[in-house]
């Protein structure tokens, strides 16, 4: 993707930073689905092997979704659990926003046409020109609205628009993050993934999709907010 | 309808707006069939059954027409219990499907012993052979409920509370063709796919939890439809 001169500047992460990135990604899908942790402690030394590096940085990603409590800790060990009680606001939230979002999309895939299929295209379009600045937020809040209102099922809308101050605040931040940080270029063309998909008439694909998308952003915006504190 | 049962709301919720308390009411008598589709619903009986006057039955009337559960005819006057619509039908069970196998999938990942053995005896209360309709409603909507309370997710609980009403409506057509028709071993197959999904929740299996709780969810958006066709 070729950069503008009058781009901000955009920090690079550097390998070191790459690699952490990469095993908290592994650990928090993990963790959110049932694969490789089969039980209620989590297993570090499985997951090093697992993932392919030493305990001590499995177990500082660790230490950040407990930081976030998508994970507990036992008081003054590195030992962790998962969740016995249930999820805290923060990530209720996302795994309704994803839920609804990926839904959407299955259903805008179903249709034939989509609803402002057209618009949806420009949008996912203008994501891969963006500059980095303001208008990204704008841009990408459209995108994700425009598909929730094209899927045509009155009480996702209704649901969604209950929930938008929730979601609107992580979105947020992860677009700072974007911003801010030279995250996987990949993200940009997501968009264009879900597109893809929908206008393809590909449901199952376009949830995936859509699913990916909005749980990477989940994870790049603990990831990144641990970097800023 | 009886007056009692404007007395019954208020006295759990003082408060209440009258239109609001009869909306309510009749939402009930719609959701328990006992207000079959087609209905017209007359101004004057009802407000003479609750012993109240007709504006607050006027406003309830607008709030049900707007919440889609009357309809208007342009030939005839008045408001009428509206027939449960295909698209709307369709709408809620994939919903249902959404939810409900986000729910279960949290629950077996939570694996909060207490939450399972509600959702067990939820499942057990459909076992016996029961035939009358009102209990098969309330069992088979406990258990779906129960469902979405274990999850610990109060959105998910939020949203089931949104179609809570028309859950009710769509299951209880459902037994009602199911009685009618003496269909117990339909009955029972519903019984076993409850006790199949607490049984796989049991065994740690989230995925399998939610793909079981799907295809449940999908078979009986198919047996209602063909009711709806009977209706």
């Amino acid at each position: 993707m070729n950069e503008k001169n009058d781009e901000p500047k955009r920090t690079e992460l550097g390998p070191k930073l790459e690699i952490s990135k990469h095993i908290f990604n592994t650990i928090f899908n993990a963790i959110s689905s049932s694969e490789h942790i089969h039980s209620n402690k989590i297993n570090i030394t499985d997951l090093s092997k697992i993932i392919g590096v030493k305990s001590k940085l499995v177990i500082d990603a660790l230490n950040i979704l407990c930081n976030y409590g998508i994970i507990e800790k036992k008081l003054n060990k590195n030992e962790f659990y998962q969740v016995t009680a249930y999820y805290n606001d923060i990530m209720q939230a996302h795994i309704m926003h994803s839920m609804l979002g990926s839904k959407a999309s299955f259903l805008c895939a179903v249709m034939n046409p989509c609803p402002n299929i057209k618009r949806i295209e420009e949008l996912a379009d203008e994501f891969n020109k963006i500059d980095y600045s303001n208008n990204i937020v704008s841009v990408d809040f459209e995108f994700h609205n425009l598909i929730i209102h094209s899927c045509g099922n009155k009480y996702i809308i209704k649901f969604y628009e209950s929930m938008s101050k929730q979601i609107e605040q992580y979105k947020f931040l992860n677009l700072e993050y974007l911003m801010k940080y030279k995250i996987d270029e990949d993200f940009t063309y997501q968009h264009n993934k879900i597109f893809n998909a929908i206008a393809l008439n590909e449901p199952k694909l376009a949830q995936v999709e859509m699913q990916k998308h909005i749980t990477q952003g989940f994870i790049d915006t603990i990831f990144f907010s641990q970097l800023d504190s | 309808m009886h007056k009692n049962q404007i007395d019954l709301y208020l006295k759990l919720n003082p408060f209440s707006q009258l239109s609001n308390v009869v909306f309510n009411i009749l939402v009930d008598e719609i959701s328990d069939l006992n207000l079959q589709p087609g209905t017209k619903l007359n101004i004057l009986q009802i407000s003479d059954d609750l012993g109240i006057s007709r504006t607050p039955v006027r406003e309830a009337l607008i709030k049900l027409y707007e919440t889609g559960f009357v309809e208007t005819f342009p030939d005839k006057a008045g408001y009428y219990v509206s027939n449960l619509e295909i698209n709307d039908i369709e709408k809620i069970y994939f919903i249902r499907a959404m939810i409900e196998s986000k729910a279960i999938f949290l629950c077996a990942k939570n694996n909060n012993i207490h939450q399972i053995n509600k959702l067990k005896e939820a499942a057990n209360d459909l076992k016996e052979p029961y035939k009358d309709l009102d209990i098969l409603t309330l069992y088979d909507y406990n258990f779906h409920k129960q469902i979405i309370i274990s999850s610990g997710n109060e959105y998910l609980f939020d949203i089931f509370n949104l179609i809570e009403k028309k859950i009710k409506r769509s299951i209880k057509i459902n037994y009602q063709f199911l009685i009618n028709n003496n269909q117990i071993n339909e009955i029972e197959k519903i019984t076993t796919d409850h006790n199949s999904i607490c049984n796989i929740i049991s065994n740690d299996m989230p995925e399998l939890a939610e793909k079981e709780i799907e295809n449940h969810i999908n078979g009986c958006l198919n047996e209602t439809l063909l009711r709806i066709g009977n209706l």
